[in-house]
């Protein structure tokens, strides 16, 4: 068990060395009293020999800040990389859709075309979502990174559950009914037929075909 | 006049730009809870005709003053938002409601039960709102956002005592009249016939004699109990209270006789500017206190080099800002004749 514990640790550490000289991860510096205050929850679960106990304390004092800060440039590059992704995605569609135009075809009908465009629609609120969350959680336990933390900003008025829960099930109800309203303005709407052929199966595009 | 002073004033100007503009949208949505008559479902139309094109930009003096606060004023910012959560938290889900239920009244699609509900939920949410913004006034005026708050007040005395008094109650009253009275005044304006424009004006009239009473209401209220000491003393015994009281009152009857006399330009000027002298009493009243008893705008105020660059900031940004805000009531409300507004608009193709 110990043993097992011990070599976790050990090929852990050695990842992240490994991360470190192939340039994928950057080292900091260490923050002596996280590390401290991390051995010192694991020596409280587990016993290990002092021989052990000090190899794991040089691991995390050499790694832990690496871990805290660069999981965070982690989902970062990811994310960055998520949107190269749609840019060449967009450009892509935009390649397509001119090749198609150069060849004659009707753009307006070309369903995969239209398909490829509304898929990539909600690729932008995605975009913003993720470099939200990024920038909120990523500072955290700070709100003014460096400066004050969140626990010492939020309000000491108890009970903080209750607007917590109320303005998120106000969201979600908004969010809901704008999903609603634009099903219903745009997908079930009587006014505008030639709309519904491209998303409703059977719908209105057949007809179009037919007059073309 | 030092810079705190200064951002003060500025902060109270983007405070009194909110009132008398998007004031009057709350107003607008009081009047189209109140519809009646023959001529209901068209003032409605008049109503969402007039306050579309501009109440999500009026909101933008609402921002302004509370980025200002927060830069400028950091330790007032901070115990408003402790001891008035609640009060705040309600206006925000006013704003938000009303704002949604606008757009998806006015465009969600055809007018039936449905597209009812939202209208309703407008109004409401528009009678609410000015309530709850004029007890937060009304909480500040009275002193009762005080502090250092002990570390753990009883959640009643701490943070329901401070605004649920009668005199921030009254405040509540009076802002909502106060509101009304300027839509229905700028309403008359807005409309293109004389029907609907004598309708706008029995409104006016009306709302303009109520928000004397409600003035009168505050001024008993601050008086009782704990009441307002420090508000009502500077409205009665500085020595611009005179004046002050004078100017608001000749704006209150010019606006009262120019609506009577049906010229209703002036009557809109003399509205504005009743409501805009009744907003800087109370600003005069409780200065040098930003937060009365105790915290004052120099005391409140962030290092001079914040309140340096926020002002250079400002004075950028009014730049982009103001002439933005010209153009865009320049293009919705000048008095070139338009169209008679058809609802609902036509859908985008």
């Amino acid at each position: 068990m110990i043993r097992g514990q011990h070599h976790r640790y050990f090929f852990i550490g050695n990842f992240l060395q490994c991360l470190v000289q192939w340039g994928m991860l950057k080292p900091a510096c260490c923050n002596a009293p996280v590390a401290r205050f991390v051995t010192g929850q694991l020596l409280e679960h587990f016993h290990f020999s002092a021989r052990v106990t000090e190899h794991i304390h040089k691991i995390i004092h050499d790694h832990i800040q690496i871990v805290v800060h660069e999981v965070q440039d982690i989902v970062y590059e990811i994310l960055t990389r998520l949107t190269f992704v749609g840019a060449i995605y967009l450009a892509l569609i935009a390649l397509w859709a001119g090749w198609r135009a150069w060849r004659g075809a009707d753009l307006a009908h070309d369903r995969w075309l239209l398909r490829a465009i509304a898929l990539a629609t909600p690729m932008g609120f995605v975009a913003v979502e993720a470099g939200w969350i990024v920038t909120e959680l990523g500072r955290q336990p700070w709100v003014i990174y460096g400066v004050l933390k969140t626990a010492d900003s939020v309000t000491p008025m108890p009970g903080l559950i209750v607007p917590f829960l109320t303005f998120t099930l106000l969201y979600c109800f908004l969010g809901a009914i704008v999903v609603w309203l634009l099903y219903r303005q745009i997908l079930r709407s009587p006014e505008i037929p030639e709309w519904r052929g491209f998303y409703m199966p059977g719908g209105g595009s057949r007809e179009r075909g037919d007059a073309a | 006049m030092s810079l705190a002073d200064l951002l003060a004033v500025v902060i109270f100007a983007a405070l009194n730009a909110y009132a008398v503009l998007a004031g009057a949208d709350f107003g607008g949505g009081v009047w189209a809870l109140l519809a009646g008559g023959p001529r209901k479902q068209r003032q409605g139309e008049l109503i969402a005709h007039a306050i579309g094109p501009v109440w999500e930009a009026n909101h933008v003096w609402l921002i302004l003053a509370i980025v200002l606060l927060f830069t400028g004023f950091p330790a007032a910012f901070a115990r408003l938002g402790t001891v008035l959560h609640i009060p705040l938290s309600l206006v925000l889900i006013g704003i938000v409601l009303r704002g949604s239920a606008f757009t998806f009244w006015r465009y969600g699609g055809d007018t039936d039960a449905e597209q009812r509900h939202w209208g309703v939920t407008f109004a409401v949410a528009s009678l609410i709102t000015p309530v709850v913004l004029g007890v937060t006034v009304g909480a500040i005026a009275s002193g009762a956002v005080s502090g250092p708050w002990a570390p753990g007040p009883a959640f009643f005395t701490g943070y329901v005592a401070p605004w649920l008094t009668p005199f921030a109650l009254s405040v509540g009253v009076f802002a909502l009249v106060a509101f009304a009275f300027l839509a229905a005044v700028y309403l008359t304006l807005e409309a293109e016939d004389t029907a609907l424009q004598e309708d706008f004006r029995r409104r006016a009239l009306g709302a303009g004699v109520a928000l004397f009473g409600a003035a009168l209401l505050v001024l008993v209220l601050s008086g009782v109990g704990a009441g307002a000491p420090r508000v009502r003393a500077g409205l009665i015994f500085a020595p611009w209270a005179a004046p002050l009281h004078l100017l608001t009152g000749v704006a209150a009857v010019v606006a009262l006789a120019a609506l009577w006399r049906r010229r209703y330009g002036a009557a809109r000027i003399a509205a504005a500017c009743q409501v805009s002298l009744i907003l800087w009493g109370w600003g005069l009243s409780q200065y040098p206190y930003i937060l009365p008893p105790d915290l004052t705008v120099a005391g409140a105020a962030a290092p001079t080099l914040t309140l340096q660059l926020v002002l250079g900031a400002l004075a950028l940004g009014a730049v982009v800002l103001l002439p933005s805000l010209y153009y865009l009531f320049r293009v919705f409300k000048s008095r070139t004749p338009v169209a008679p507004p058809t609802m609902p608009p036509a859908r985008p193709r």
